[in-house]
């Protein structure tokens, strides 16, 4: 259809010189009386440079053919069914026809098959770029001697340099099966030196199917060589996915990192502060659509998706958790009810549907990086985020006061009392500190996933296995823990899809877990007891 | 720690028993006129089938995490492994029957199968299914437990690992290929032991046997820790380490536990698919699992009627509950969970001798059992 358009527009700019116009109309007229191989012939014909002229009216032929939308009256003329009306095949105007009158042309597919050959003929020779790309990659191979020659041509005088590459490719695939070993081995030259993907199956495919050709010895070191790098283009390809994913599991695993790892609270509300930080960025998201701030609202959410958790931890410390210091696994249970009020809650005051959050221009897209390898610019930003985050919980927890006061609380509580710490202060201050990392982590969550009341549900065991793998108790586990499985996910599902990847990296860390209870890195305290809890 | 004063746990017994009684009354029920007070409708009949079910699951929960202090978050997937496994067993002894006439399961068929997996073999052979009721779940937390307790992960790890476990089998199970029916799960029974699953009296024979299934448990279980193992399993809850330097082989005893209660929940699952018509992997969703933790948690863990009773109430009002305020489902049973450990971290149980008391049974309040200790940190 596109090819119809283009022509359309071609035709108003070809001067049709009348004596060619009446060459085409005597070549129409003959279909009348046109059977079997002829119809080839008279096609071929058409395609032929010494019938140049008239290219946009045959090219409107030919595609009205395929689309079984050609008519021809008694006089041998030719109609072109548009909609409802009829127009002249050879001029493209509409006129006045008796449709009674008019005769389907039945084709058969060995009439079909010489059409799209010298179709693509035709339009290899156009002048439009367009056109010619699209009907160099619509040719199937082995491409017949009359395009070759079409095509050789055509890469001579092509400018293009990558237009250029594409035609030597084309030719070249062709090339590889010649019988004069000096056109085989320069196609494969080519086809070596370009290095393309499905290069490496075409050279595997031809070896399979002539297993004594000369050129054996050759292709297996090209195929060799196409192997290596690819795999070595995968592998960074996993790594590159892999690092993303560890950006986001470090991401919703570090508030986690504080309230499970430094204050042992089992914290099963965690993903739905991570969720309850999504929503914030959804609801900045919709203040400020019709202004110019709209675009920055991924980065504004930040910041505030920290306060306003970080607030909603504060409270739940102070009016929940406090009370339970000491009994793990009853706030296990307390802070599951939580996230069960929180998800109930969340789904009363926007619905239990996901909601939209747009993702602004300059965060759709991605990074190309290599052919088929591309980054997504939101999985950069995550990337980006959690960077800075971690380093900044480094530089706050060895550099600001605060910070100091949480080690000293976590480390040796009653010494820390003594000196006049407030504890308890301490205490809720972490806590919130750990929720307002999740809700940053939520925000940037929302930019990638979709943002559902129970989303939390699906990062909670994710985040305390970063945590655990990590090991409980150092932030610098938890972004181990996070690359190591973000890392092995990956290449893990390379070999055998998402799902049974997740389910063996599972089965992998409970292993582990049961091996090594401290985690990657052990927290090196006084007390050995860690899990003692 | 002594265990509970003996007419206590006699009193716990007799409240049971009145219980039972209640509830062999109730299944009495369809046999009275129609439109009469007496008369029990066939659906809260199958409904307190269920909740029988869920009350086993209930005791095993209680007997891993009251009596022992393990708390596994994953107590869901044995129930629906046993659950699965009578589900292969109905669905194999249909054969022919489906809406494709076909002798592979409807499912199959669906997803252009040609021969039964080898994993269904057997299962149209009843006592081959019942085997498997029990072997699954049993073997999953024999591998599961063994591991674990070996390596001395206990407390919240050990529930950590097994909530992962329950995330695990779920992403598994709702795998098509898997073949268990992916997310519909296997549904659309039509007969058990040739009975049909649709007549009344199905329906009250399978009430019955999970009343029975359910006392049994209780018998069991109460068996076991009046004796010289329930003191172990107390002992373990409250001093795993200086028992285990008393010489007592803490890992064997958890284990057992925890196969034990997994056994149960196999059973309960069994029990539980004919009455429901359908198991699929929503069953082995966390939260779930740790529902049944909050039956033992609202009744009270570490007696046995506790846990009986939470699941009751629990599951009661919840079917009231989202039946009528399907929105205050999750504000209450959040609540629930906040509520009862902040007020009533023994739970409803604790209120039971301080009612007494005021009646006058002052035996009861001289041997009140002491506040559990802070074994947890």
């Amino acid at each position: 259809m596109k090819i119809f358009l283009i022509v359309c527009v071609l035709f108003g700019s070809s001067s049709l010189v009348g004596a060619e116009a009446s060459n085409l109309r005597t070549s129409v007229r003959a279909m009348a009386h046109t059977e079997g191989e002829g119809w080839n012939a008279l096609f071929a014909d058409w395609a032929k440079d010494s019938q140049a002229a008239n290219e946009a009216a045959k090219l409107r032929i030919m595609e009205a053919f395929l689309n079984g939308s050609v008519a021809q009256d008694p006089l041998g003329d030719l109609w072109i069914k548009v909609g409802d009306i009829y127009q002249d095949a050879i001029s493209g105007q509409s006129k006045e026809v008796q449709v009674d009158s008019l005769r389907v042309i039945p084709i058969n597919n060995s009439i079909r098959r010489a059409i799209r050959q010298s179709l693509s003929a035709l339009s290899l020779r156009s002048t439009d770029q367009r056109v010619f790309l699209e009907s160099l990659e619509a040719l199937e191979e082995p491409i017949p001697e009359t395009i070759l020659v079409t095509l050789e041509q055509r890469s001579v005088i092509e400018s293009d340099p990558l237009l250029k590459a594409k035609i030597q490719q084309k030719i070249a695939s062709t090339e590889l099966h010649s019988d004069d070993p000096l056109r085989a081995e320069r196609a494969l030259q080519i086809l070596t030196d370009e290095g393309k993907r499905e290069t490496m199956s075409q050279l595997q495919r031809f070896l399979k199917e002539h297993p004594d050709s000369p050129l054996r010895a050759r292709m297996e070191h090209a195929v060799s060589k196409l192997q290596l790098k690819f795999l070595g283009l995968e592998t960074l390809g996993h790594t590159i996915y892999g690092l993303s994913l560890a950006s986001i599991l470090l991401l919703v695993s570090l508030g986690l990192a504080i309230s499970f790892g430094l204050m042992k609270i089992i914290n099963m509300a965690h993903g739905e502060l991570l969720m309850v930080g999504a929503y914030v960025s959804y609801v900045l998201q919709s203040f400020l659509v019709s202004t110019p701030w709209a675009s920055w609202s991924p980065l504004l959410s930040l910041p505030l998706a920290f306060l306003c958790t970080a607030g909603l931890g504060y409270a739940l410390e102070k009016l929940i958790i406090r009370h339970l210091y000491g009994r793990p696994l009853e706030t296990l249970l307390a802070t599951w009810g939580i996230s069960l009020i929180l998800i109930q809650g969340m789904r009363s005051a926007f619905g239990a549907q996901n909601v939209e959050v747009a993702v602004p221009p300059w965060l759709t897209g991605g990074w190309s990086l290599a052919e088929g390898l591309v980054v997504p610019y939101n999985r950069l930003l995550a990337i980006g985020v959690s960077v800075f985050v971690v380093s900044g919980l480094c530089l706050f927890f060895k550099y600001s006061r605060f910070g100091l006061l949480i080690r000293a609380v976590q480390q040796n509580r009653s010494m820390a009392a003594c000196l006049k710490i407030s504890t308890d202060r301490v205490d809720a201050m972490t806590f919130a500190l750990g929720s307002g990392l999740a809700g940053l982590g939520g925000a940037i969550l929302s930019q990638i996933t979709n943002v559902s009341p129970e989303m939390g549900q699906t990062y909670i065991i994710d985040s305390f296995l970063v945590v655990v793998l990590g090991g409980v108790g150092s932030i610098g586990g938890s972004v181990l823990g996070a690359l190591v499985l973000g890392l092995t996910s990956k290449y893990i599902e390379a070999m055998s899809g998402a799902v049974i990847a997740k389910i063996i990296v599972m089965a992998l860390i409970i292993i582990f877990i049961q091996k090594r209870p401290e985690g990657l890195l052990a927290y090196k305290g006084r007390s050995h007891e860690i899990d003692a809890a | 720690m002594k265990s509970m004063p003996h007419d206590q746990t006699k009193l716990y017994g007799w409240i049971f028993a009145a219980l039972v009684l209640v509830g062999v009354l109730l299944g009495l029920g369809p046999f009275m006129p129609k439109g009469s007070a007496l008369h029990v409708s066939d659906f809260t009949i199958t409904l307190l089938g269920k909740y029988s079910c869920y009350a086993m699951v209930a005791l095993a929960v209680d007997l891993c995490w009251g009596f022992t202090g393990i708390l596994s978050l994953g107590q869901g997937v044995f129930f629906a492994l046993g659950a699965y496994a009578m589900g292969m067993h109905l669905m194999r002894s249909m054969a022919g029957q489906g809406v494709y006439g076909s002798v592979l399961p409807d499912f199959m068929v669906f997803l252009d199968w040609q021969t039964l997996p080898w994993y269904w073999q057997g299962f149209d052979q009843a006592w081959f299914a019942f085997i498997m009721v029990l072997a699954v779940p049993g073997g999953l937390a024999f591998v599961l437990g063994y591991l674990s307790f070996r390596s001395r992960v206990k407390g919240v790890y050990f529930s950590i690992i097994s909530q992962a476990l329950t995330y695990l089998m779920m992403t598994l199970f709702f795998q098509n290929d898997l073949g268990f029916g992916g997310n519909n799960g296997l549904t659309d029974f039509k007969t058990i032991f040739g009975f049909s699953l649709k007549d009344p009296e199905t329906k009250l024979a399978l009430y019955f046997l999970s009343l029975a299934a359910l006392v049994l448990t209780w018998i069991l279980l109460r068996t076991l820790i009046q004796g010289r193992l329930g003191l172990v399993l107390k002992a373990i809850r409250d001093g795993e380490q200086r028992l285990r330097f008393c010489g007592y082989p803490v890992a064997a005893y958890k284990t057992f536990v925890f196969v034990l209660a997994a056994l149960i929940c196999g059973a309960a699952g069994a029990l539980y698919v004919p009455q429901v018509g359908i198991i699929n992997p929503s069953e082995m969703a966390p939260a779930q699992s740790i529902e049944m933790v909050v039956w033992v948690a609202l009744g009270g863990r570490g007696t046995l009627l506790g846990a009986v009773l939470g699941a009751f109430i629990v599951s009661a009002l919840k079917s009231w509950l989202t039946e009528i305020f399907p929105d205050l489902w999750l504000f209450f049973l959040g609540l629930t969970f906040i509520a009862v450990t902040l007020f009533l971290p023994k739970g409803l149980m604790s209120l039971i001798p301080q009612r007494l008391n005021g009646q006058g049974l002052r035996s009861l309040l001289r041997r009140r059992p002491p506040m559990e200790s802070h074994h947890a940190r």
